[in-house]
């Protein structure tokens, strides 16, 4: 069952679309990362589909429900964690879980639990009554967290949830996605670190100038995406000749010199890199290492928008 | 309620706001109360040229109202100390002013001031009549130095007891410095006004305003529980500074004979009030950052408050500028309030409470319902 669906959805300011027909679906369950470019329109996607911005054109169903006709309802069931740290900073750690506990509908016995429970769970329990204001960056952003999950939403959207974070915190962060996930929450993920998305994220998304360019699994984007080899090979009494050899090789699209090193990039429907060092060795040149590269998201997101993810 | 209640939190535990909202505007209320009613200490110079007992029971009797300076008789130096404002008058008794007096003759006395200058004429109105009585006294007492000066002895008590009386407040002065008095609270009430725009725009600024929006909590249902809570406070200080002010002035100010003035008073200035949230409220609901909403709040806020009357009387300002404050606020806040201290009742005053809850009304409007994009 798809938990979002938009259709042909559009986001238009003035002459500048933000938002341009997407149509997207994500699955009940699974944690969905959307990777852009900066101003790729992921916020902008993000804003329409908890109900913050209106929608220009198309439409978009969130948990079932039409967003323009049920936003209410909708809202109750999903978390929102922003990239900015979204909480009272003069209140504790409790009131602030408190207070939004209480925007979600929460009271009495049900609250104090629940707030007891994402306090736990982000492991701020034991610091709840500290000022906010004096937490570290990763205590301030598990506080941003607890926030939004004390009402145990069924979506939870998470714009870039670890900036600024040291890289325990970041994985504890990391961890704790994974067992919201695992617990039945699925998770709306964006981030500028390509390695978190590959970490948590069973499908990905990729927008640039407010579309959609592509939709899959990590390794269906590599797949369909990068559809060249990459390796580098160092050869002993490497000349400019045996070079320039290797490049005329047809299949072989790139070929680049760095004193015993080649770059090489090849491409696989013409001849692979197996069968270009199987050709080498039968030619007897002197291989001292082979680094076959594999593909990675970030391969795929450079393919497909011509630029890393922190440009 | 968690709107509402998280801001009075937010409000109440910060105690430079307790100070800003109570006790700033009280201070300011006996500051300027205490400057308006001290006694005005004049400079007079003094040149007695007669040197009499009479003239030195005069210029004792002066003594009351003001600083007296002896000078030579030289023009000169008069018109120096003059134009230096060092006096601000100088009396000059001829001589045989005192035998002249005591033979019914009634001499003059010189008083020089500058033309301009209004600060001379109650000095120089006692002086006159002190010298046309003791004229009269003088026709009475035919010559006979010793009756003259019992005579003016007597009068002179008498002068004193006259002084005394006037000092009583007639309820036209009270109200009028109680309204004066609520000119300093308005000024109370627009520090309010900016502090509706920090709240809201804190929210803005830090994300927690669009993260409420992606709550099950509705915009209007935000904005009108920061609209309460603002009003709460309101309600808090008026009731407050009202009910205090009196009794820190020792019965020098007064909002109303009865519980009844008071209370209508209180529900003017709360009226008032929420006009003044509703501005800050608009402007924070439409300004994106404190730089924007400051700049505007300070270009509202001190015309208001001076064409309002809030600073100084709107009598004195020419014609053109009272009519331009007629469109203001605090004019209909003011002129509402006096009316109320008249005693004419809340009635009287429909027309200012109507346009300062027709004015709340529109900018509470304009807020809740105009569309925005508020981006996460």
């Amino acid at each position: 069952m798809n938990i979002i669906e938009t259709s042909k959805l559009v986001k238009r300011y003035k002459n500048h679309t933000a938002v341009d027909r997407i149509d997207l679906d994500v699955r009940e369950g699974e944690v969905f990362g959307l990777l852009g470019p900066n101003g790729a329109g992921k916020s902008t996607l993000i804003g329409m589909l908890v109900g913050t911005l209106k929608v220009t054109e198309g439409s978009v169903r969130v948990l079932g429900k039409d967003i323009s006709r049920d936003s209410t309802a909708i809202k109750q069931d999903i978390g929102y964690v922003p990239q900015d740290l979204a909480f009272f900073e003069k209140l504790s750690a409790y009131d602030n879980v408190i207070y939004w506990g209480r925007l979600y509908g929460l009271e009495g016995p049900e609250l104090k639990s629940a707030v007891q429970e994402a306090l736990e769970f982000t492991g701020l329990w034991d610091r709840r009554k500290d000022t906010s204001e004096n937490f570290s960056g990763g205590m301030k952003r598990r506080l941003n967290i607890a926030c939004a999950i004390v009402h145990k939403p069924k979506l939870l959207f998470m714009d870039e949830p670890t900036v600024g974070v040291d890289p325990q915190s970041r994985n504890s962060i990391l961890e704790s996605i994974r067992k919201l996930n695992h617990n039945g929450t699925t998770v709306i993920y964006t981030s500028h670190y390509m390695e978190e998305v590959e970490a948590i994220c069973d499908r990905v998304g990729i927008m640039d100038f407010g579309k959609l360019i592509a939709v899959g699994t990590i390794d269906q984007l590599v797949t369909e995406t990068v559809k060249e080899e990459f390796a580098t090979i160092e050869i002993n009494n490497m000349s400019l000749q045996l070079a320039e050899a290797i490049k005329r090789i047809p299949g072989v699209t790139r070929c680049e010199r760095n004193q015993n090193v080649l770059d090489i990039q090849v491409n696989p429907a013409i001849m692979s890199t197996i069968q270009l060092l199987e050709m080498l060795i039968s030619k007897r040149i002197d291989i001292q290492a082979i680094n076959v590269e594999k593909p990675t998201l970030e391969t795929v997101f450079l393919t497909l928008t011509g630029k890393k993810l922190r440009d | 309620m968690t709107v509402l209640l998280n801001n009075l939190k937010r409000i109440f535990l910060k105690p430079i706001n307790i100070v800003l909202m109570i006790v700033v505007p009280i201070v300011l209320n006996l500051m300027f109360i205490s400057i308006f009613n001290a006694e005005q200490m004049y400079e007079v110079g003094i040149i007695d040229l007669d040197d009499s007992k009479l003239t030195a029971s005069i210029i004792e009797e002066m003594k009351i109202a003001a600083n007296t300076h002896e000078y030579e008789n030289d023009d000169a130096v008069i018109n120096s100390a003059l134009i230096n404002s060092t006096i601000n008058m100088a009396i000059r008794f001829p001589e045989n002013y005192a035998e002249d007096m005591i033979n019914g003759k009634c001499p003059k006395v010189e008083i020089y001031a500058v033309e301009e200058n209004t600060d001379s004429v109650p000095l120089t109105m006692l002086v006159a009549a002190i010298g046309t009585n003791c004229g009269e006294i003088g026709k009475l007492c035919d010559g006979d130095e010793d009756k003259f000066y019992d005579c003016v002895e007597d009068y002179l008590e008498g002068t004193f007891q006259t002084e005394y009386n006037n000092f009583d407040l007639s309820k036209g002065e009270q109200i009028e410095r109680a309204v004066n008095s609520l000119g300093y609270l308005a000024m109370g009430m627009m520090f309010l006004m900016s502090f509706a725009t920090t709240l809201l725009l804190e929210d803005k600024m830090s994300r927690v305003y669009s993260r409420i929006l992606t709550t099950p909590t509705t915009r209007a249902s935000y904005l009108l529980q920061h609209l309460l809570s603002y009003v709460i406070v309101a309600a808090v200080q008026v009731v407050l500074i009202i009910s205090l002010l009196p009794v820190i002035m020792d019965g020098q100010l007064s909002f109303g004979d009865s519980f009844g003035v008071t209370l209508q008073v209180m529900l003017v200035t709360l009226i008032f009030a929420t006009a003044c949230i509703a501005i800050g409220l608009t402007v924070s609901r439409f300004s994106k950052n404190n730089v924007v909403a400051g700049a505007f709040i300070g270009l509202v806020n001190l015309p208001v408050l001076m064409l309002g009357g809030c600073m100084w009387p709107r009598d004195l300002m020419p014609e053109g500028l009272q009519r331009v404050g007629d469109f203001v606020p605090t004019t209909w806040f003011l002129k509402a309030a006096e009316e109320v201290l008249y005693e004419n009742g809340l009635g009287a005053a429909w027309k200012e409470l109507a346009l300062l809850g027709g004015l709340a009304a529109i900018l509470i409007t304009v807020s809740f319902l105009v569309e925005t994009d508020d981006k996460c």
